[in-house]
């Protein structure tokens, strides 16, 4: 990863490509976390891109491009966020299963996990469990005290195992 | 059990998830996009046919004349909203006519909840003839927004006036809804008399917000008689504010989980009544996805194009004879409203089907339990639901 880094900051856009498209999965689940429709979520990835790629040559140590790249990803998706907030959406961003009604009994999938849990939490336990960030990390990415993060990751914890109705 | 669980979750994460056949080309075009705009355009038409939404409201399934006839006459699109004026679900507001170029407006009554917006119009028109032969009223430039700058209602006459619009407010032009109404509305003249009507406005949304104070302006009443066809025109420049009550602004829904559903594999995503409708939501899987993750892009495309071009793919799928009871035995039916979008589903391709509904059950008639009933493919299926307070 670490040479298609350097190829792309020397402006190699396939290269650049390349490295996002092996976040691809990564990058979506991120977007989900906060952006409900797919239009805005590709929106939010391809601003990213043409930000990230512009300002590459900033980027000083090759090994921290996907960590700079969630940030930027984040960032956009609040961004976007906002301006979007008066649209409709037909699934409330802070829809939690004990207001829904049952969801899969036995399928703890990635929706499952974003349905029942607020923005903080998603965010919080998606780079927790999907990039292996440790709490430090992650209080660093998203400019929070590391005691919130860990209160947020143990109580999204609760709520899903509170909601799952299948076998732990 | 805390390991069970940690792995759980993480496997959940693992896992590839769907996604639009189109987001890897978006990604792989993202840094040509200037040049690309045009690739971009017909990718998002692209993305537009791969989810198929078709709003078709539940009377196209009506199985004889004479079902349909009853199914319309028992299910006015307004009984929801009747119902909660009936049990003093409105505001009488106390406000002075807004004059503009010889015209008085003000707001005599409002109802608002998170699924229908109605206002009640008083318009004096002095130089108004013959207002026995007023058939309707059209507001074409109606901005509704609230406290919060929220776009409550954006309604422009046509592609000038909305660009101007957004000009004017640093909007991106995007054509896309920037209000909370989701663009059907339905206008009455309650009454009539000397110079002056009575016209109510109703408007629909999944979720209007709890606004304190709505700001309402338009700059045209078109006024269209009944015998003639004719339409007459007033212009000016009226601006409304109206506060809402507590009662509106502190409005609560009832929420309802799922008890018992006859079949496994449906999820309902919402249950909720409010003072003036209800409102469900459910997915389940309709068959096997189109294609196959396996398949190649030429593979991918072509299925995807056969199954756009047999009709019946689509049109095999029914849903019929829907109602909500609850524990009296009562019935109520979805809302049948001009453009609202209340009912609809999606199809996907990926094998899972999507439905949501409108119906005419209000909290003054809703009970602990309710029973939610309708045809799928001809497979009858009963939702039970029960408060979740």
């Amino acid at each position: 990863m670490d040479e298609l880094v350097i190829k792309a900051k020397k402006g190699d856009k396939e290269a650049f490509t390349e490295l996002i498209i092996n976040m691809e999965d990564e990058l979506y689940k991120i977007a989900r976390t906060k952006l409900i429709n797919d239009e805005d979520i590709f929106d939010a990835i391809q601003e990213t891109m043409i930000s990230a790629f512009k300002s590459l040559h900033k980027l000083k140590n090759e090994k921290y491009f996907k960590t700079w790249i969630i940030k930027i990803l984040i960032n956009k998706c609040n961004d976007i966020y906002k301006t979007k907030k008066a649209t409709i959406v037909s699934l409330n961003e802070d829809i939690k299963l004990d207001e829904t009604n049952n969801f899969s009994d036995n399928n703890l999938n990635f929706e499952f996990i974003i349905k029942c849990l607020n923005y903080d939490e998603r965010i919080a336990i998606t780079l927790y469990y999907l990039e292996e960030y440790t709490t430090k990390e992650i209080s660093k990415i998203l400019k929070t005290n590391e005691n919130t993060i860990k209160t947020r990751i143990a109580r999204a914890k609760v709520k899903i195992k509170n909601n799952y109705k299948g076998e732990i | 059990m805390k390991d069970n669980l940690d792995k759980k979750i993480k496997e959940a994460f693992i896992k590839k998830i769907d996604k639009p056949l189109e987001y890897e080309n978006i990604i792989k075009n993202a840094l040509n996009k200037e040049e690309n705009t045009n690739k971009f355009k017909i990718l998002k038409l692209v993305a537009c046919f791969l989810l198929v939404t078709i709003l078709i409201s539940s009377v196209l399934f009506s199985k004889n004349i004479l079902a349909f006839i009853n199914y319309l006459l028992r299910n006015d699109s307004r009984d929801g909203i009747k119902e909660a004026i009936d049990n003093g679900y409105i505001q009488e507001v106390k406000m002075k006519y807004i004059n503009s170029n010889g015209t008085n407006v003000k707001v005599s009554e409002i109802l608002m909840d998170d699924y229908n917006l109605s206002i009640i119009f008083d318009i004096e028109i002095p130089e108004i003839e013959n207002i026995e032969e007023l058939y309707n009223i059209n507001l074409p430039n109606l901005i509704i927004t609230d406290d919060e700058n929220k776009f409550i209602v954006a309604e422009f006459e046509g592609p000038e006036k909305y660009e101007k619009f957004c000009k004017e407010n640093n909007i991106e032009k995007s054509y896309n809804n920037i209000a909370y109404s989701n663009g059907g509305y339905e206008g009455k003249i309650v009454t009539k008399y000397d110079k002056t009507i009575e016209y109510m406005y109703t408007t629909y949304s999944d979720n209007f917000p709890k606004s304190k104070k709505l700001y309402i302006s338009f700059d045209k009443i078109i006024l269209e008689n009944n015998k003639t066809a004719e339409q007459t025109t007033v212009e000016g420049d009226w601006n409304l504010e109206v506060n809402l009550s507590e009662e509106i602004y502190n409005r609560e829904k009832t929420v309802y989980r799922v008890k018992n559903c006859t079949r496994d594999d449906l999820i309902v995503t919402k249950a909720e009544v409010s003072s003036t409708a209800m409102k469900i939501e459910w997915i389940t899987r309709w068959g096997d996805p189109v294609y196959s993750e396996n398949d190649s892009e030429e593979e991918k495309q072509r299925k995807t194009e056969e199954f756009f071009n047999n009709t019946h793919s689509v049109r095999n799928i029914l849903i019929q004879n829907e109602y909500v009871e609850n524990s009296e035995g009562k019935r109520f039916y979805p809302v049948i409203n001009s453009s609202d979008g209340n009912g609809g589903y999606n199809q996907m391709l990926n094998g899972m089907f999507r439905h949501w509904q409108t119906f005419n059950l209000t909290k003054y008639k809703a009970t602990d339990s309710l029973k939610v009933v309708f045809e799928f493919n001809d497979e009858k299926i009963i939702i039970e639901l029960e408060n979740k307070k």
